[in-house]
């Protein structure tokens, strides 16, 4: 294809030429910079002790990542769980005014208090997570045995596939990936990854509208600029010129993805470090059954993105195609955007799963809790795999309606 | 080498736009005159290959026929359209490497073709700031540059002559009169005075349909008044 270069060089030329697509970029940056930041340098308050004493949050995050840092590889078994909780009582000893014993809140404001100071208290939070529905969850916090906390993990796993109305076959399925992690779970300090995973999913939506920004234009534009007759009049203003434009509004699209996405977990690395990347998932995702590490999962999640990154654009793009108008492209993505906010019950069944993978819900924690399962020839594919083929699918399936669009496109507007 | 057109009718809502023409073009200068409305816009779309005609065919000829929705036939095809349109902020030297792509051009050649061009439209001052900041002439005779770029055979001229200067309007005459001895012009225009002295042939059209179809020399008398004559008080 003579020129094809020039001609792709160009269309994303003309797409970045835009200027609302660098406001709303810088916007998105700022932003992401303005939410880490508010992570460690929170401008309005500091951490207040029962002991008086006080710390600013950039102090309070120091303490906390030079502490957990150094618990980071043990294994959380009974040893050391046994270590912990002497290390708690013993800290405790002698202060009065926490009032350890004289109520589930006392306890509860004591441990946090200890584990805080011990740097203890991301393993605390981990532990807690699986005792939250009990009682007195601190008492079993404080007295379980590791293996007792991992029972307590796969029953609360059991808990989420009764709610999410899995059938016996779907339930064995996990339950296998379940029997096949690893334990006792060796901690890591991972404490920003978990903060990043919370962030995706804004993230994402954010990176889907400036994608729509960018690209709502790519074919309409030309009408708007009476480009379009003389462009269809070349050589190569049919075909060449529709694949040049989908490839750089498809490149646009990974690009500001990957900046969005990747300036987050950047700042993430940067505060948080990166040593958590190499623990296990469960220590960020609670009761997950997936054996994989936090590293591994972002890894898909990054990947994930980037294959709804070319999905949402080259929707963006045969909308422009056959709508010939920007504003339209924009109001009907922003609407799909919105509808793809509410979800369907669990109740409705299969309904329910369909929907449930829709471009626009994709985030890391939604996909790995959706445990429903899809049954092809004999097997059973996650909604990674279904939702994986189907966005390639329904990628490939755009682009030669695009290019037959583009290929019947005539001039009929006079000016 | 020659473009036919048999039989091509163009019809919007019942409406015949253009209406059953049939003729044989040679190289040379044509000029197709015509009141707003007459159908010439959508006839030059349908030469051009970007308007589907409802009935016809148009084609042109030269050992092999090439039909106007082919990628050959847009190779050696050349268009200015009425209201010529560009992108704002790319230079002048910016948008004719566009076009140079667009058309094919292999890279080396494109880049002495756009110098080439600027230099002949008058351009190669201005060749690197911005579009928006061109006048209309200015942003016209960027148009006839992109408009032969390629070395057409077949070029189409769309109201070519509008925005230019008198003095701007005499330098596109004789170059289009250069352009007319080895391709094929087909220059539209309601000026008469643009086509009165270097066209070879005339076209009349009125309600989609020619009314005249004739060598200049065999008019007789002045251009303008027979054009008067020809279509009364349109």
């Amino acid at each position: 294809m003579n020129n094809f270069s020039i001609l792709y060089r160009i269309e994303i030329k003309k797409i970045l030429s835009k200027k609302s697509v660098w406001i709303m970029l810088v916007l998105g940056m700022v932003l992401i910079i303005v939410s880490e930041l508010s992570n460690i340098l929170p401008l309005n308050q500091n951490y207040t002790y029962p002991d008086g004493s006080s710390m600013t949050p950039a102090q309070f995050y120091h303490k906390e990542r030079k502490t957990c840092e150094e618990l980071s590889g043990k294994r959380l078994d009974d040893a050391f769980l046994k270590k912990m909780r002497e290390d708690i009582r013993n800290f405790l000893k002698g202060k009065e005014y926490i009032h350890y014993r004289d109520s589930d809140a006392g306890k509860y404001q004591g441990v946090w208090y200890a584990a805080e100071k011990l740097g203890y208290e991301n393993i605390i939070s981990l532990l807690y997570n699986q005792y939250g529905e009990e009682k007195f969850p601190i008492d079993c916090l404080m007295e379980d045995s590791a293996k007792q906390y991992y029972r307590r993990m796969r029953e609360n796993l059991e808990t989420e596939f009764a709610q999410s109305g899995l059938t016996e076959k779907e339930s064995e399925y996990w339950r296998q990936k379940a029997d096949q992690l690893k334990k006792p779970i060796t901690y890591e300090y991972a404490h920003g990854i978990q903060t990043f995973l919370q962030m995706d999913s804004p993230l994402i939506w954010f990176a889907f509208l400036l994608i729509v920004v960018s690209l709502a234009g790519v074919f309409s534009e030309e009408t708007v600029h009476r480009t379009d007759a003389m462009i269809l009049s070349t050589k190569n203003g049919r075909e060449p010129v529709c694949a040049a434009k989908l490839l750089a509004g498809a490149t646009v699209a990974v690009v500001e993805m990957g900046i969005v996405l990747g300036g987050n977990f950047g700042a993430v690395l940067l505060t948080f470090g990166s040593k958590g990347l190499r623990g296990a998932l469960m220590l960020v995702v609670q009761n997950t059954p997936w054996d994989i590490t936090i590293g591994q999962a972002l890894k898909l999640s990054f990947g994930f993105s980037m294959i709804l990154a070319i999905l949402f654009a080259l929707v963006t793009m045969f909308l422009s195609q056959r709508l010939n108008n920007s504003l339209s492209v924009m109001a009907v993505q922003v609407g799909v955007l919105l509808v793809g906010i509410f979800s369907i019950p669990a109740s409705y069944g299969i309904l329910s799963q369909i929907w449930s993978l829709r471009p626009t819900a994709f985030s890391l924690r939604s996909f790995l809790a959706e445990y429903r399962l899809v049954e092809l020839g004999g097997r059973l594919f996650n909604a990674f795999q279904v939702a994986g083929v189907l966005y390639v699918a329904g990628s490939l399936l755009i682009v030669p309606i695009v290019f037959l669009g583009y290929k019947k496109m005539q001039i009929e507007k006079n000016f | 080498m020659e473009l036919v057109l048999e039989g091509v009718t163009k019809e919007y809502s019942g409406k015949k736009a253009v209406n059953g023409i049939s003729t044989t073009i040679k190289p040379g200068v044509v000029g197709l005159l015509g009141a707003n409305g007459a159908g010439k816009t959508t006839l030059m779309r349908m030469i051009c290959g970007i308007l589907k005609p409802t009935d016809g065919k148009v084609f042109f000829q030269e050992g092999e026929k090439l039909e106007a929705s082919e990628e050959m036939y847009r190779d050696i095809l050349g268009y200015l359209p009425q209201d010529f349109g560009y992108y704002p902020n790319f230079t002048g030297k910016d948008f004719l490497t566009y076009m140079a792509a667009l058309k094919g051009i292999e890279r080396k050649r494109a880049k002495r073709k756009c110098q080439e061009l600027l230099k002949m439209v008058n351009l190669e001052a201005v060749a690197n700031k911005k579009i928006k900041t061109y006048s209309g002439g200015m942003k016209q005779r960027l148009g006839i540059a992109q408009a032969v770029l390629n070395d057409p055979k077949i070029i189409i001229l769309d109201e070519p002559t509008a925005g230019l200067d008198p003095k701007e309007r005499v330098r596109f005459r004789n170059l289009i009169a250069e352009l007319g001895k080895d391709s094929i012009v087909i220059l539209s225009t309601h000026i008469v005075s643009d086509v009165e002295s270097i066209a070879d042939r005339i076209l009349m059209m009125q309600n989609g349909q020619f009314i005249f179809d004739g060598k200049t020399a065999e008019i007789g008398k002045d251009l303008e008044a027979f054009y008067l004559e020809e279509f009364g008080d349109e």
